[in-house]
């Protein structure tokens, strides 16, 4: 019965490849005749999953890329179909007819929501958990429920990949009994005494309940944090970032190994240490490792610079309905202490309502940049105005805050009548045409 | 004058933007001439009422919330004291069940988990002002008891209280940032009730209406294209 099954699934992708239709079409239908047809493949010993808020489908390339360098072959979903058709999909095309997975290594992208699906069949050895982030709230509720969901998926053999820095992840360990190594930074360059960022996940001992206290923060709850009521505390990480060079883009990884990462942003050197620590503990060679992150580039729809009429242009990429992305950049625009432009906005939300959400930029804090240093922000797209009253409400000036919904009207205020560097704080969907816009008038 | 407002559990029940409630009313506030002193009341903390001139609370998760609830109702006394003296209070999301039966019981209403999270964007009436109320929910709870809602939903789902000085709704988060004529509205009550000669100057929320307008004009849009 899978047999056919698998394939029929194999004829219809074979068929709709021409099209370079529906990613997840052949997982669908699989799925739709077995249910449980995820159990009838036959997978390598080394399976890898990586799931959480963000972070995941490029923790997964690097993964992925890390072993091929190596000399393995893998199966990836490195279309970034994390749920469960999508990895069905991946593993048709990936296996004979009898369901064996050709390659040595699986490396899976895995939805936080849809791992409770998944995992119990594949039975990853490896799971790395990213983060737990405000995200996309109408979608996701909070994190406690998206915890639940992952914690659900947990089976004991499973071996946790965690950030230690983040007391939330602390949950897992606390209520399961995996086995736990941790990555995470130690005190470097940039770092906080205070928190700086409005919300936190989680300010309370997940064991007594006590207010947790902080010796430092990295960004957001991340940090060397501890319960003065109790035990508990951040756990020694296996994989310890001891520096950061930002100017040379490079972390040193347990006082010993220098890797480069692809851009100066936080989540980014948690998602390398993250690569490190899961290929580490493969057994995959340490100079074989650097190797690979050496050569990675940086994805440009995330970060992008180029140079408009002598003013360095940062393009920072975010995800709507995500404070953390947000606060990434605006960690990243912070360190920079010269005058500058900030542009902020977006095409749309999300295609989920016809209203939207807006509580998520409340969430964002924005007051962070206010150091003086900010010349003007302009604020486009459609929630202009509302993103100029979190703007006003974070106490800057108004006269330094501009709401121009039309993007081409932004850009041209953006050359004409403001000063120093220029940071864009943008939604994907605005990354190309800002780009356009602000390239095609050059000169 | 001065205003003070204390803003409840600001590290607990803050989870959908609940505090640009606190910025919106303080910055509105200050724009009018008055001194504002914003204070934080922490849940590890005795309630303390003394000064207070509004209360300022927001959403939590489900174990926030029953944090928070326990708290309450173990300063039920104060707060009801509080309450029943006339003070102010702006409760959003599923903070404004905490000062039902599973909080501090000030008010005989009570909320129980529905099938499925509600989570929509909402449009509302309320006899208060002449404009519409928006704003989104995302909230685990059905609330009964709370009678004829002063928030009545056009569009969208959640429940509303309000009595006295007393406003409780699920709307999360910005609800003033995001309702100038709201914001205006509630920002008068509460400086009248300390001063009832006081004269409001005209404080520019440009932004805020403009932000306001583009929603009308585009729920008006889509509402004639049925």
């Amino acid at each position: 019965m899978n047999f056919f099954i698998v394939l029929l699934a194999k004829i219809a992708t074979a068929l709709l490849k021409p099209f370079g239709k529906g990613s997840s079409f052949p997982g669908e239908f699989a799925l739709k005749c077995n249910k449980n047809i995820m159990q009838y493949f036959k997978l390598p010993k080394t399976v890898i999953a990586v799931t959480g808020s963000s972070g995941k489908g490029s923790s997964t390339a690097v993964i992925a890329q890390m072993f091929r360098d190596q000399g393995y072959t893998v199966a990836h979903n490195a279309s970034g179909a994390n749920l469960d058709a999508g990895i069905v999909t991946m593993l048709l095309s990936r296996s004979n007819l009898f369901g064996k997975v050709k390659d040595q290594v699986v490396v899976l992208e895995v939805d936080e929501r849809y791992a409770k699906l998944i995992f119990p069949d594949i039975k990853p050895k490896l799971v790395a958990i990213t983060n737990l982030t405000r995200d996309q709230p109408p979608r996701q509720g909070h994190f406690d429920l998206v915890y639940e969901e992952i914690k659900k998926a947990l089976k004991p053999n499973m071996k946790l990949i965690l950030n230690a820095d983040d007391p939330y992840l602390q949950k897992f360990p606390l209520e399961l009994k995996n086995e736990t190594i941790y990555y995470g930074l130690e005190h470097v360059d940039g770092d906080y005494e205070e928190n700086v960022f409005g919300n936190l996940n989680m300010n309370y001992c997940p064991v007594c309940g006590k207010h947790l206290s902080y010796h430092y923060y990295h960004i957001e709850g991340n940090g060397d944090y501890y319960c003065s009521g109790c035990e508990f505390k951040r756990p020694t990480p296996r994989y310890t970032v001891t520096g950061v060079d930002y100017e040379k883009l490079s972390i040193r990884m347990n006082d010993s190994d220098d890797l480069k990462i692809p851009y100066g942003m936080m989540f980014g050197i948690y998602n390398t240490a993250l690569c490190y620590a899961v290929a580490s503990e493969c057994g995959l060679s340490r100079d074989g490792i650097v190797a690979t992150l050496a050569k990675e580039k940086a994805n440009q729809k995330i970060f992008y610079t180029f140079s408009h009429a002598g003013r360095k242009v940062t393009v920072l990429n975010n995800k709507n309905e995500n404070s953390s992305t947000f606060h990434q950049s605006l960690h990243y625009i912070h360190r920079d202490k010269g005058e500058k432009t900030v542009i902020i906005g977006w095409k749309e939300i999300s295609r989920r309502y016809n209203f939207d959400d807006l509580s998520w930029l409340y969430d964002i804090h924005f007051e962070i940049l206010n150091d003086g240093t900010v010349d003007h922000f302009i604020c486009t797209g459609i929630h202009a105005y509302d993103i100029a009253t979190r703007l006003k409400l974070a106490g800057y000036d108004t006269e330094k805050i501009t709401a121009l919904p039309d993007l081409a009207e932004a850009c041209e205020h953006l050359k004409k009548k403001t000063k120093g560097s220029i940071y864009a704080v943008l939604n994907f969907d605005y990354v190309e045409p800002f780009e356009q816009l602000m390239i095609a008038t050059e000169n | 004058m001065q205003i003070t407002i204390l803003h409840m559990f600001p590290d607990l029940m803050n989870l959908y933007g609940d505090d640009g409630n606190v910025k919106a009313l303080a910055a509105y506030l200050r724009a009018a001439g008055i001194d504002v002193c914003v204070k934080q009341f922490l849940v590890e903390e005795p309630f303390d009422a003394e000064g207070v001139d509004i209360i300022c609370v927001g959403s939590g998760t489900e174990a926030g919330a029953k944090r928070a609830g326990k708290k309450l109702a173990e300063e039920k006394e104060k707060i009801d004291a509080y309450i029943n003296a006339g003070g102010f209070v702006l409760a959003t999301g599923n903070g404004f069940e905490l000062f039902g039966e599973e909080g501090s019981g000030t008010f005989p209403y009570t909320g129980a988990p529905k099938d499925a999270r509600v989570v929509s964007e909402c449009l509302c009436k309320t006899e208060l002002i002449p404009e519409y109320v928006i704003g989104f929910v995302n909230h685990a709870n059905h609330v009964t008891g709370v009678g004829k809602p002063f928030m009545e939903n056009i569009k969208g789902y959640g429940e509303s209280f309000h009595k006295d000085h007393f406003y409780g709704m699920h709307l999360i988060g910005p609800v003033l940032a995001r309702n100038p004529a709201f914001l205006r509205y509630f920002a008068k009550e509460l400086i009248k009730s300390k001063d009832a000669s006081y004269e409001i100057p005209d404080v520019d929320l440009s932004f805020e209406e403009q932000a306001y307008a583009h929603f009308i004009e585009k729920y008006t849009e889509l509402m004639q294209e049925g």
